[in-house]
């Protein structure tokens, strides 16, 4: 069985608002294993991208335990990187597509070395050719699989994605998705992803945890049980995925305020 | 915060503590700020520059609107005409006051004559600039009507037209108030600026600082009243309601567009005599300039000039840039800090002159260290608000990324914050030319500004127009420049703000 990941214990947080200090995340507690693919789902606000921040450093929990590989997490730690849904943002625009992929590692490794991880990376995710472009000359996929290379490129142990592919048109939104299937498959990542949508979730992952309540915290954790490698048509159709999709389904429509 | 400042200033003056004698304690200012008020003086000085401005923004509104129409319908105006454009509006206000008073006398309408010219640019580029943004499918909708010309212009281009016009009226009546302000500081006391003049004059620090204070809230009043104004006018157009933004970036311009002032500078030779008192032909100004050169006059005022504008500006770029990016930085400082800094950027810079000249001296350096003070405040402005609109997904990424709190700053923030930096330096250097003159005038009595407040005193008109010449084309330069500078920097986040 592969190792442990993460280690979430007890999680909450609380956010400061107009009335005072307001609990978002309340006791949660999961594991994550190496490799696994993890997709979140639940209504918006209900904390997930929290979490996500949480998992990746960027906000502290007020109380409760993650460790990561071992080590507590109190600010970004090495290993795990997060993707944003705001790729716009996320890609600075005054550097080309292979500067972008290049940002991480410019303090890491040497010129050749570098050259050499942001080619691979690039070509994982199939813009081999669009490095010397400027990220505005992109479409929103290719702009999203720069985000994915740019972070591929340090090569993590996890990619924390907060809805990768939700301002994605469908059609674009099925290549990404096997394009990160085969990302997965090549590199052996974990990846930790948020979405709002139920069909993507089951797709992509091994386990799939709905959140809900106010504060927010996980109320259901489904083992998808499909096989591997997926196909956009056949696996959807597997009478295993309905079965999965009418769980999460029902878990989510008794959660309607 | 500003309280809190108050209070100690007027501790430490009664302390003893503090004892300079051109920074009167508050409570004196307060006492002077009475006696003015009693004795009418103020009200009259108020009514009278903030007449002059009220007169010249309104002729300024229409007189832009018609010179923007004409810009933005009319591609061979503007293929021929925005260089031009571009060159005069860049001609500093005070480079104008002498060749004024010789042509007009130094009369209320010199003063309305000056402000409406300076006030007229940023409402011809606004408006220009409105008549190309509307979107061509609006031109199809106006064809597919059977719209005639006078129809669409009336239905579509103008209804369109109108916010962006508006903006440029909200500048161009700031700027009004600014130009008359400097104007009666050197062309006769009258009004706001005459009054601090007078004050710096009599040496009478309370009644000046009473003077800047009233001025600063003239315009601030002025500023949020515009602005709240505009809002009223534009409802739901955020964009053009709240932001306090300069002149659109000014594309840069094809120099066949100067063509409109060299013709009209070779009808003026030939049409005028040598012998004109009030309109020298162009070779008597160049026969002037070469007459003070020799002199040995124009050298050293150049260079006296240009030291001071150049070192005060780049002064002025490190303390506003450090500044803007602490204020940006930390919302601590923002809470506490925005409000009083809105209130002194609204005080019409020139208005500070006198009192930083008798507070700092009249000695070159103090005059690098007046520009800087005031010129600071445009950079420092920008430099803010472009360091709290950096997105947060941005700051994030460089986290998760694993930069170091270095590389973070040189290869995230920094270059995010630039194109507003630089921005702000394109206000700055503009309004860095006009204190620069100031100071030569009020302050040290040298260099270029001392020129031209002889060509007026000596009532030499060649003189007067050869250094306005020189003025402009330097700041013509300074502001093509400045917008190469801009357009290298900023053409990838611009296309991605319009794709």
């Amino acid at each position: 069985m592969n190792r442990v990941l993460y280690e979430v214990d007890g999680v909450g947080v609380r956010l400061p608002s107009t009335d005072g200090q307001r609990p978002v995340l309340q006791d949660i507690s999961f594991e994550v294993k190496a490799a696994e693919i993890i997709g979140i789902v639940g209504r918006s606000g209900v904390g997930k991208t929290t979490l996500l921040r949480v998992l990746g450093g960027l906000l502290e929990a007020s109380s409760g335990t993650v460790v990561f590989d071992g080590e507590a997490v109190h600010r970004p730690p090495l290993g795990a990187v997060m993707v944003f849904q705001d790729y716009a943002n996320a890609l600075l625009p005054w550097r080309t597509v292979a500067r972008n992929t290049a940002l991480g590692l410019e303090a890491l490794v040497g010129p050749d070395d570098r050259r050499r991880r942001v080619a691979d990376a690039l070509r994982l995710v199939g813009l081999e050719d669009r490095g010397s472009d400027y990220p505005w000359r992109l479409s929103g996929g290719m702009a999203q699989r720069v985000q994915i290379a740019r972070a591929l490129a340090l090569q993590p142990k996890v990619l924390l994605m907060d809805e990768p592919f939700g301002a994605l048109d469908a059609i674009t939104k099925a290549s990404l998705q096997d394009v990160l299937l085969r990302v997965h498959t090549e590199t052996n990542a974990t990846v930790v992803f948020i979405t709002h949508d139920l069909d993507e979730a089951i797709y992509l992952s091994d386990r799939v945890f709905v959140m809900s309540g106010r504060p927010g915290g996980i109320t259901l954790a489904a083992d998808t049980e499909l096989p591997r490698p997926r196909d956009q048509l056949a696996t959807r159709e597997l009478p295993r995925y309905l079965q999965v999709r009418h769980l999460l389904g029902e878990a989510l429509r008794t959660d309607d305020v | 915060m500003p309280a809190a400042a108050i209070i100690c200033w007027q501790v430490f003056k009664a302390g003893g503590l503090l004892d300079y004698e051109y920074l009167p304690p508050p409570r004196d200012v307060l006492a002077a700020l009475g006696e003015l008020a009693q004795s009418g003086e103020l009200a009259r000085d108020v009514a009278h520059t903030l007449g002059v401005a009220a007169i010249s923004a309104v002729m300024a509104m229409v007189l832009g609107a018609a010179l923007g129409f004409a810009i933005g319908f009319i591609p061979m105006v503007r293929r021929y005409g925005m260089a031009s454009v571009d060159f005069l509006r860049t001609i500093p206000a005070v480079a104008l006051v002498p060749v004024a008073v010789l042509t007009f006398g130094p009369i209320p309408f010199s003063e309305v004559v000056l402000a409406t010219y300076a006030a007229l640019w940023p409402i011809v580029l606004h408006t220009a600039a409105g008549v190309a943004a509307v979107h061509p499918r609006q031109y199809d909708v106006a064809r597919m009507l059977h719209f005639g010309p006078l129809t669409t212009l009336r239905k579509i281009v103008i209804p369109a037209v109108i916010p962006a016009w508006l903006v440029g009226a909200r500048m161009a009546a700031i700027i009004a108030v600014l130009v008359a302000v400097v104007a009666e500081m050197i062309m006769y006391p009258r009004g706001l600026g005459g009054g601090l003049i007078d004050s710096l004059h009599a040496l009478a620090p309370a009644r000046m600082w009473a003077f800047a204070l009233v001025c600063g809230i003239v315009g601030a009043l002025l500023n949020a009243g515009l602005r709240q104004g505009v809002r009223l006018a534009l409802p739901g157009n955020p964009v053009h309601a709240g932001g306090n933004q300069p002149i659109p970036a000014p594309p840069v311009t094809a120099l066949r567009g100067l063509l409109p002032i060299g013709v009209a500078l070779i009808v003026w030779q030939l049409s005028t005599s040598d012998r004109s008192l009030s309109f020298p032909p162009p070779d008597e100004w160049v026969k002037a300039i070469a007459r003070m050169y020799a002199d040995g006059q124009l050298a050293p005022a150049i260079l006296h000039t240009l030291g001071t504008f150049a070192l005060g500006l780049l002064l002025a770029v490190a303390i506003g840039a450090a500044a803007g990016m602490a204020i940006g930085y930390s919302p601590v400082a923002d809470h506490y800090l925005t409000p009083t800094i809105d209130f002194v950027a609204a005080i019409p810079g020139a208005a500070l002159v006198p009192v930083a000249v008798l507070l700092l001296g009249q000695s070159p350096l103090s005059g690098v260290a007046v520009v800087a003070l005031i010129v600071s405040w445009p950079i420092l402005l920008n430099t803010a608000t472009a360091m709290r609109s950096i997105p947060a997904v941005r700051l994030d990424m460089s986290r998760t990324m694993g930069l170091s709190p270095l590389h973070r700053w040189t290869k995230v923030i920094l270059p995010s914050l630039s194109p507003g930096i630089l921005l702000g330096l394109r206000v700055a250097s503009s309004l860095a030319i006009i204190i620069t003159l100031l100071v030569d005038i009020l302050g040290s009595g040298m260099g270029i500004g001392r020129l031209l407040v002889e060509s007026q005193q000596h009532f030499d008109a060649a003189a007067a127009w050869g250094l306005l010449l020189i003025v402009g084309t330097f700041g013509y330069v300074m502001s093509l420049s400045l917008s190469l500078l801009e357009r290298q920097i900023s053409v990838p986040v611009e296309v991605l703000s319009r794709a």
